[in-house]
């Protein structure tokens, strides 16, 4: 992943784009937190609204495969098929993950 | 430079804001959410605000009308810069924006904000208004907006409930409000958002709220309607709960408007109160009512036997006449029973009035107010009205009595009468329903009554007066008892010092007033020797009825229960039957008739009772029993009534 081109897309210096992206992946961890729980509990609401701010996120910051996964799960949640979304909930997860990790160095 | 205040939940976006905003130069405050923006702005007046529309604790756009409502901050520029714009047609003007940002990738952003800053130094301002900066590509329409429509989905629960909904922070700050609760608490949303809770009630309430508030924990609270609270002049009780998701805590504040409850309760337990009490008044008044009997029927048959001139005379009219006193309080009483109201005959108000305004107890009453004036204003074409003319008698005096005695020191008395038709009901000392009425009203420039007065004033014996000069303890009573037989509502108005109104609703009738029948003499109604039955259980009562109808010339037998009637009957006959209806043990009137009549088909009835016409009475008429007399009666009454059942 390369913060510097995605900084320079989105007319950001890079350490500035660096210090969003935390911001980023601090409010999104939880977002994802709440869309988990929300799966188990079968929220349909809950689970919308945090997809839904996700998504957001991701495109501002110009993630745009983590918004896209986060819009699918939106439209699922939105079409009765919450139960389909826990893999990609996960997979969500672990592309946060790897890019928390990404950033440490 | 320009003072910038933004406002959004995402802490990405606050910072890429105040990033974007300080290198141009600008000085930037940001805030989290709708109620911390509003605590920032209580002391810095920014130029341009940015404002997110999806937000926890006050939403965007109840922010923007807040901040619109704000003199200090009427100049102000604001911009909307949501995701939601993109979805759906933001009427941004409506909610006192002046530009609207769609979100999207920070360097369109960026561009669109610098954009926007650099018009407002332009001054092309309005140019901008109504004009939402788009984004190119803009996707998700149609998830966005099943997003939106479940949400106003809710809002319509919301506003369409009967109970105050509120949302407010850990300090009580509200930060949520549905249109109910802002009605009930009678303030305008924008200066109700961000207000404190407990500073809405009056500061003898708030320690109250404030411990109700300090307790809250897994359970809720509640303030029920045993003691509610009082906001905007209503009562309230509350039920207070506390929501906790990831991120934040609130606290749900339920408003339900207990007062018209709370009124109806009142109002029922004072009816309930009244009602009671006059059915004990009435059991004894029944009792008392048969030994009257003798005071008032006794004399009169001495003093058929005493000759003008005896000095017995003058002793025994008085007897008579105390016991015509006697049997009028009792028949306040019976009054009260609701089951003694004898008559019911179709009335004019008017007449009713201005008869007694004409009677020897109005004479005395002025000669005791010298300085009350009495005027009357009433109706020309006042509709009937169906009630016992004695008890609206009885009922204008007590009114006007006890609106001469409220004036110490003099005043003026309105009496009044009007048709008036009531197209919505009328909510005051009674729920007036709709319908048509005939209207007295009865005014005084007095005292007033106090509201703790009020609460009791139709109570029994419950009296302001000196009982030796004014009365009974019952005028009040009475008032309320002859309303009420006659489906009636009573309305009373008053102020402390000013004086009072009370306003009776009778429902009209369409019947015609009967002529009065013209006056009889005895010989009218004298027996031609026909043979009557008395049927009575009681003793006095039995030979009370033999002597009068002997007196006018009847042939007279008597028995003292049902079952020796039929018994008689069996081998004798008569002419008609003087039936009591009550008759305790043993079979009652109804019953007796029905089975003469088993054998005597055409044996002719008269019914006496110490109470009212009942379903029983009007059933033995149904059989061909005639009419029906009140105890205790005058010679008069029963013979006229002998005398017409004998005829038919």
């Amino acid at each position: 992943m390369n913060f510097g081109k995605l900084a320079e897309d989105l007319g950001l210096e890079r350490e500035e784009y660096l210090e969003l992206i935390e911001l980023f992946i601090e409010t999104s961890m939880s977002d994802l937190d709440k869309l988990q729980s929300a799966i188990k509990e079968v929220n349909v609401e809950k689970a919308a609204n945090a997809a839904h701010s996700l998504k957001g996120a991701a495109g501002s910051i110009g993630l745009m495969e983590l918004s896209e996964t986060a819009k699918e799960i939106e439209e699922k949640v939105r079409n009765d098929r919450l139960e389909e979304t826990a893999e990609a909930a996960q997979t969500l997860k672990k592309k946060l993950g790897v890019i928390a990790e990404l950033l440490r160095w | 430079m320009k003072k910038i205040l933004v406002v959004d939940n995402h802490p990405a976006m606050l910072k890429f804001m105040s990033n974007l905003l300080e290198k141009k130069g600008h000085h930037v405050l940001t805030a989290g959410d709708g109620l911390s923006a509003l605590d920032i702005l209580k002391t810095y007046i920014p130029d341009v605000i940015f404002i997110d529309l999806v937000m926890p604790n006050i939403s965007g756009d109840k922010l923007c009308r807040i901040i619109r409502s704000m003199p200090k901050l009427k100049d102000v520029y604001l911009i909307i810069l949501s995701a939601i714009a993109a979805e759906e047609k933001v009427d941004f003007y409506e909610l006192g924006a002046n530009a609207c940002i769609i979100k999207g990738p920070f360097n369109k952003m960026s561009q669109h904000v610098l954009a926007a800053l650099d018009q407002l130094d332009l001054g092309i301002t309005l140019k901008l208004a109504g004009k939402i900066i788009e984004l190119e590509d803009i996707h998700e329409r149609e998830i966005t907006k099943e997003l939106l429509s479940s949400k106003r989905h809710l809002e319509a629960i919301l506003r369409n409930l009967s109970e105050g909904i509120l949302e407010l922070t850990i300090e009580a700050n509200i930060v949520y409000a549905n249109q109910p609760a802002i009605s009930l608490i009678g303030i305008p949303e924008e200066k109700l958002l961000a207000s404190n809770f407990t500073e809405l009630f009056h500061k003898t309430h708030r320690k109250r709220i404030k411990d109700l508030l300090g307790g809250i924990g897994e359970a809720p609270q509640t303030i029920t309607d045993d003691s509610p609270v009082i906001l905007n002049g209503k009562h309230f009780s509350l039920n207070i709960l506390q929501v906790k998701d990831e991120e934040h805590k609130s606290i749900i504040v339920i408003l339900d408007d207990v007062s018209e409850r709370k009124r109806m309760e009142a109002q029922l337990k004072r009816a309930q109160k009244i009602e009671a009490i006059g059915t004990l008044a009435g059991g004894v008044a029944h009792d008392l009512n048969n030994i009257l009997s003798g005071l008032i029927s006794y004399p009169e048959l001495l003093l058929m036997e005493i000759p003008e001139g005896s000095p017995l005379r003058k002793p025994i009219l008085t007897i008579q006449k105390s016991g015509e006193k006697a049997a009028a309080i009792v028949q306040d009483l019976l009054t009260l029973a609701r089951r003694g109201v004898a008559v019911t005959e179709v009335v004019d108000l008017n007449h009713i009035i201005s008869e007694s305004l004409k009677s020897p107890e109005y004479e005395r009453l002025k000669s005791f107010h010298p300085d009350v004036q009495v005027e009357t204003n009433l109706e020309t074409d006042l509709l009937n009205i169906l009630g016992s003319p004695v008890h609206l008698s009885k009922t204008v005096m007590n009114l006007v009595s006890n609106a001469a005695e409220a004036m110490p020191d003099g005043g003026k008395i309105l009496i009044s009468t009007e048709n008036r038709y009531i197209d919505r009901p009328i909510r005051g000392y009674d729920n007036v329903a709709e319908g048509d009425y005939t209207t007295l009203s009865v005014s005084d420039t007095g005292v007033g009554i106090s509201p703790e007065d009020m609460e009791r004033i139709f109570e029994p014996f419950y009296t302001k007066k000196v009982m030796a000069r004014s009365g009974t303890g019952l005028g009040m009573t009475v008032v309320w008892g002859t309303v009420k037989d006659n489906k009636g509502y009573i309305d009373i108005r008053s102020t402390e010092g000013k004086g009072t109104t009370f306003t009776l609703y009778f429902p009209v009738t369409r019947k015609e007033v009967a002529k009065d029948k013209s006056a009889l003499s005895i010989e009218d109604y004298m027996g031609k020797g026909e043979s009557i039955l008395v049927v009575d259980d009681v003793e006095e009562q039995r030979e009370i009825a033999s002597i009068i109808l002997k007196k006018l010339g009847y042939s007279v037998t008597s028995v003292s229960s049902g079952e020796e009637a039929v018994d008689y009957l069996k081998s004798n006959s008569a002419d008609l039957l003087v039936l009591d209806m009550i008759m305790d043990p043993g079979i009652d009137g109804l019953e007796t008739y029905k089975r003469i009549l088993e054998f005597h088909p055409k044996q002719k009835a008269i019914m006496v009772s110490g109470f009212s016409e009942t379903e029983r009475v009007r059933e033995a008429q149904r059989l061909g029993a005639g009419a029906y007399v009140k105890k205790p009666y005058l010679l008069k009454n029963i013979g006229l009534v002998v005398r017409d059942e004998l005829d038919k």
